[in-house]
């Protein structure tokens, strides 16, 4: 274990135990809340008490990973809005107010939508949604004429287990996430791997000792740290490099004098990542993608073309493209997509229609 | 091809016969018969050729086996020896066997299968022509009974035999149930199929035996001729007189067949006086090369044919249907055939070949004067409107001038009077007794034999005329069901019964006395058989025998001779005795004591062991998973919110896992 | 330091997956269950557009677009079946239909609401039928 990982284990460690003390809170400030029997009013404080500590404690740590710039204040808002939207929807004892709540939430995933360069499935998502199903339901809440509190409002099923079953949920794939993107993902990957790869290949084409310890150890064995960090800094792949290559390979890359032990420990390291790379490339999509989606998404990512922040990009009006997508791509889905909206509004028709004979259910 | 011929009418009428032959069914059969009973005496006639032809000491001078098929096989039949036992190898052809006994056998069976055929197309008409219901079923089962006997009779392996066996023991079933409206004729079908099903397991049983020790072999070759005798020898042939006793109805499985005269006349003559209950003499006399090497079981044989024709012969004395009369008769004179072929010891000397010869001899004998007793009884049955009660006819012998002549030569056959058939082929069983008791271990055992032999002799003389002179002499009575219109059969019944006379009355002394036709020398060509040269009579017992049937003869005239009714007149002051006879010594009230009975109790036993104690151990194991599914029942509470929850928990669980493994 | 990056956003379609989950599962009134479903759907379409965002690839986009249709599809077809469900039972409870349990379990019966204090609950609001003057209390000459 080398100094690196050591502060990489407390960084984690520290994150980790914050972001679960966040889902702690979360969790009880949704047991709390949700409607039981015997639920008294005062337990609302230590409900949106427990809730705004949570999200605090999650603002906070989104705050210290990330810099500090509008698109991180406008996630924070629209995070904020939509999470304490569903919130409500959760433990709301009265339905409208639910179905309000969950309009803040699609109005609020809007705002994440747009951040995530989608206007089109934003704004459909908002008139679906907010326009159509929350104000349909709005009047079926009053077809039903509900006129006092039911049971169903007021009574949970099984609010601890319930509560415990989603948080546990949130926490696997949060830690899982956070296992996942230990660092800067983007970073990380095959492009990263390609070039030293190919650095690599051309170091071996050198005959001179003294030239090639410039090129490929410059001091400090500068090919195989780069790599390890291609890799992840972490994991299968960097044990392998550490046990195969620099059990022997640091010592022979620093200290070794003998030309053809480097260049076989290279050839060694240059197997690991080649063997890395047609691994992960199991991961990428097989046969043919949309020609019209952008980039392909067979391409290491190191090819897409980046904006300036270095992610890749996506235009604002990439609409358009959306559009031409799914009218000549994917126009066959589209068509059945239509197809299914028309087979459903004649089957709800019928579900709903007065039966002549009475259908006892 | 001889057995061939009436399956395939037999199947012709099954097929064709309800719907286009209706009465005229009766074609088929007839004319396979006829065809069968030509090719089988070409074919006596070729054996006989060869028989006198071949020099003895040819390993197998008149036996000709012909194989058809392979029937199936089983194992490696290359493999021998050793390695053959443990492989199992089975080899199973259909092959049958031309040789003195089976040919006789095969000419006897298709010959009075024929004429009994002819004589049912006129017996299973009403009085004006008109056919009974089930007409062409009738001619199907007897086709097919001349069929499967044939097969049984030609067979030349114990498979063979064995499904020719089980094949007349279905038509038997068949045909005893024809009136299977009759409550009484079902009941004694079943009695007869189940009784000869236990000597058939014996039988079965005592095959495989036999199969085992002589080193897995199937044809009579290899069975009979065994080179090392074992243990299981003396068993094996026990469980086949077993069989042999089930089939030919003696004590103590000899129930069935009084009450198998249910059937139809011409069935009983056919299948329970002439062929099928022979097949029992026939097996035995197959099986004597081993028989005769087991004393012991030899000496069952006599003892079991000896009591089993006393008996009979008692209970017949009492009968007063003409029809279990002649039922009883049979079973008596399968008795002197058993007794016969128990004599046959010691493989040796001449007495096994004596023995076959004479049980042979008596079986065609018999088979003629019995099947004409048989026929002449269905003769007065058809007449009479179905009335065979002693007690209520009398005096027929004006009624019915063909048929009493029929009955007399066939009684006086069989009560062995000379020169009538019964007398030569009785006398050569007393007189092969006679000899075996000069050779036995025991001789006194077999004297014994012998001196009731002649006394059932005498017996059978005495009930045999009893029955004649009440049917037919006397004063004449009718039974009313007649109206005083009784007639003469028609054409096609007398016929028949005449030829049949004529046989019964001369084939004693052809096949005895002349040469050509010598049932003896015929037969004495089988091989592996010591033979005696000259014949002698046993002017002994001839005496003994003929002067015992004659007395029984006089003995009934003097009771019987006015034809009175059977009420008045007591032959014998054992009220006791009588009593005895006229039940039937009781044999079915003790077969119901004694076996079905505790039968039954066994029976309650099991059934509440095997509910109570079974059935709870079963419960009980059922009871443990049951008892888990009780943990978990309550999950399927029918509230979809808990089912999604138990299905977030998994996931969760199984996501936990994911990561921790990657 | 660095910008936002694919993790933030999984992060935000989980737990609204999750809360959406817990409604849909603790919450008995079937209208909060179906709006709970949506929600998860809201979750499932937020990681779909990151993932297409941080492939600079459109399909996700598109896919989202998909669920967006059979969302609508399900909204149609689930309201339908709310109303004939409310219809047979006069009740939103979906732990009224619970026929489907093993078949000697007793039914999971809930307490009677008269247990519980009226006071407490609060009437809903009545939406009046559209075009037509409400009926006030006690006043039967209108209808």
């Amino acid at each position: 274990m080398n100094n690196e990982s050591w502060i990489y284990l407390t960084n984690l460690s520290l994150l980790f135990g914050l972001t679960n003390l966040s889902l702690l809170l979360g969790w009880l400030s949704i047991y709390v809340a949700l409607p039981k029997r015997g639920s008294i009013g005062s337990s609302n404080f230590l409900c949106y008490g427990f809730g705004f500590i949570s999200l605090l404690i999650a603002g906070a740590q989104v705050f210290r990973e990330y810099s500090f710039n509008p698109e991180l204040v406008l996630f924070c808002i629209f995070s904020f809005f939509s999470i304490v939207g569903a919130t409500l929807l959760v433990v709301s004892k009265n339905p409208a107010r639910g179905a309000l709540a969950f309009a803040l939430t699609i109005s609020s995933t809007g705002g994440i939508f747009l951040l995530l360069a989608a206007p089109f499935v934003m704004a459909a998502n908002i008139i679906v949604y907010a326009g159509a199903i929350v104000v349909t339901f709005l009047f079926l809440l009053m077809l039903v004429k509900q006129h006092h509190a039911d049971l169903a409002d007021t009574e949970c099923r099984e609010p601890f287990l319930a509560s415990l079953a989603g948080f546990a949920l949130m926490a696997t794939i949060v830690s899982i996430l956070t296992a996942a993107f230990p660092s800067n993902s983007l970073t990380v990957n095959r492009g990263e791997v390609e070039r030293v790869l190919s650095e690599t290949k051309v170091a071996l084409d050198i005959s001179n000792l003294s030239e090639l310890k410039v090129k490929v150890i410059n001091g400090d064995s500068y090919v195989v740290s780069r790599l390890k960090n291609a890799f992840g800094g972490s994991g299968y792949w960097v044990e392998r490099i550490e046990v195969e290559v620099q059990k022997n390979g640091t010592v022979l890359l620093n200290k070794s004098e003998n030309i053809d032990e480097i260049k076989s420990a290279l050839n060694l390291m240059l197997d690991i990542g080649t063997e890395y790379l047609k691994n992960k490339a199991l991961l990428r999509p097989e046969g043919p993608v949309a020609s019209n989606a952008g980039a392909d998404p067979s391409l290491p990512l190191a090819k897409i073309r980046k904006d300036k922040t270095g992610r890749p990009a996506m235009p604002a009006d990439n609409t358009s493209f959306l559009g031409k997508l799914l009218f000549s791509d994917q126009l066959l889905a589209v068509e059945l997509v239509g197809l299914l909206l028309l087979v459903a509004t004649i089957g709800a028709i019928v579900i709903v229609r007065k039966l002549p004979t009475k259908v006892s259910l | 091809m001889i057995p061939l011929m009436p399956l395939v009418g037999g199947l012709i009428t099954f097929l064709i016969g309800p719907k286009v032959l209706r009465s005229q069914a009766h074609l088929p059969c007839i004319l396979a018969g006829v065809a069968s009973f030509a090719i089988s005496i070409v074919a006596l006639l070729e054996v006989s050729k060869a028989a006198f032809a071949a020099n003895p000491e040819l390993s197998n001078p008149a036996s000709v086996s012909i194989t058809y098929f392979e029937w199936f096989r089983s194992g490696d039949p290359n493999l021998v020896g050793d390695h053959l036992r443990k492989v199992g190898s089975l080899k199973a052809e259909f092959s049958l066997r031309l040789d003195p006994l089976s040919s006789a056998m095969a000419v006897m069976v298709t010959f009075l299968g024929t004429l009994i055929a002819v004589f049912a197309t006129g017996y299973m008409r009403d009085h004006h022509s008109k056919v009974e219901a089930g007409y062409s079923r009738f001619f199907a089962c007897v086709s097919l009974f001349i069929g499967s006997m044939l097969m049984l009779v030609l067979a030349d392996n114990v498979l063979v035999l064995y499904a020719g066996w089980e094949g007349v023991g279905l038509c038997s079933y068949l045909l005893i149930g024809f009136w299977f409206e009759k409550t009484s004729a079902s009941l004694a079908a079943r009695k007869a199929f189940l009784v000869t099903r236990l000597g058939d397991i014996a039988l079965f049983i005592g095959l495989a035996l036999l199969w085992i020790s002589s080193g897995y072999r199937l044809d009579f070759d290899g069975l009979l001729n065994l080179k090392n005798y074992d243990s299981s020898v003396g068993l094996a042939c026990f469980l086949l007189f077993i069989g042999a006793c089930g089939k030919s109805a003696q004590f103590p499985l000899h129930v069935w067949l009084p009450d198998a005269m249910e059937g139809p006349t011409p069935v009983s003559a056919l299948i329970h006086a002439a062929t099928m209950v022979t097949a029992g003499v026939y097996l035995l006399a197959r099986f004597m090369p081993l028989f005769a090497t087991v004393p012991d079981v030899q000496m069952v044989v006599v003892g079991i044919g000896t009591f089993t024709s006393l008996l009979a012969a008692l209970i017949a004395l009492t009968q007063t249907d003409l029809k279990r009369i002649l039922a009883y008769s049979t079973v008596s004179q399968l008795g002197y055939m058993f007794m016969a072929l128990g004599s046959g010891i010691k493989m040796e000397s001449a007495l096994p070949m004596l023995a076959i010869s004479a049980a042979m001899f008596h079986l065609l004998t018999h088979a003629f004067f019995k099947g004409l007793l048989f026929l002449s009884a269905g003769s007065v049955m058809h007449a009479m409107h179905h009335v065979i009660d002693l007690r209520r006819i009398g005096g027929l012998r004006k009624v019915l001038p063909v048929t009493h002549l029929a009955f007399l030569f066939g009684a006086l056959a069989l009560a062995g009077i000379p020169p009538f058939a019964g007398f030569w082929s009785k006398d050569e069983i007393l007189s092969v007794v006679h000899e075996a008791s000069k050779s036995s271990n025991y001789p006194e055992y077999y004297i014994f034999m012998w001196a009731v032999g002649i006394y059932v002799a005498f017996l059978t003389s005495f009930y045999t005329f009893r029955a004649y002179l009440l049917a037919f002499w006397g004063d004449c009575k009718l039974p009313e069901e007649v109206h005083g219109a009784a007639h003469e059969s028609p054409i096609s019944m007398t016929l028949p019964l005449m030829i049949i006379s004529i046989f019964a009355v001369g084939i004693g002394f052809a096949l005895s006395n002349l040469t050509p036709f010598s049932i003896e020398g015929f037969l004495s060509k089988m091989p592996g058989y010591v033979v005696q040269v000259e014949h002698h009579h046993d002017w002994l017992t001839v005496g003994f025998a003929t002067g015992a049937g004659v007395v029984g003869l006089f003995l009934a005239i003097a009771f019987y001779g006015k034809g009175g009714t059977l009420s008045e007149q007591t032959p014998l002051k054992a009220n006791f005795a009588i009593e005895l006879s006229k039940n039937k010594f009781f044999f079915d009230e003790i077969y119901n004591k004694v076996i079905v009975t505790p039968l039954n109790v066994t029976f309650v036993i099991a059934k509440v062991f095997d509910q109570y104690i079974l059935d709870g151990i079963v419960d009980l194991i059922a009871h443990f998973p049951k008892m888990i599914a009780q943990l978990f029942r309550p999950i399927q509470n029918g509230l979809v919110q808990f089912y999604a929850l138990a299905m977030v928990l998994a996931v969760t669980v199984f996501l936990i896992a994911l990561a921790r493994s990657m | 330091m660095m910008v936002l990056d694919l993790k933030a956003y999984l992060v935000l379609g989980a737990v609204l997956f999750a809360l959406g989950m817990i409604a849909f599962i603790s919450r008995r009134n079937m209208i909060t269950m179906f709006l709970g479903a949506e929600l998860m759907l809201q979750g499932v379409a937020i990681n779909f557009l990151a993932f297409s965002r941080f492939r600079g690839n459109l399909q996700g986009q598109s896919f989202v677009l998909f669920i967006l249709s059979v969302a609508a599809c399900e909204a149609a077809i689930a309201m339908a079946l709310i109303v004939i469900l409310y219809r047979a039972k006069r009740s939103l409870d979906v732990s009224k239909w619970q026929d489907l349990r093993e078949e000697d379990l007793e039914p999971n019966e809930d307490l009677e609401i008269m247990a519980i204090d009226d006071n407490q609950i609060q009437p809903m609001p009545i939406l009046p039928v559209a075009g037509r003057r409400p009926v006030k209390e006690g006043d039967a000459s209108h209808v």
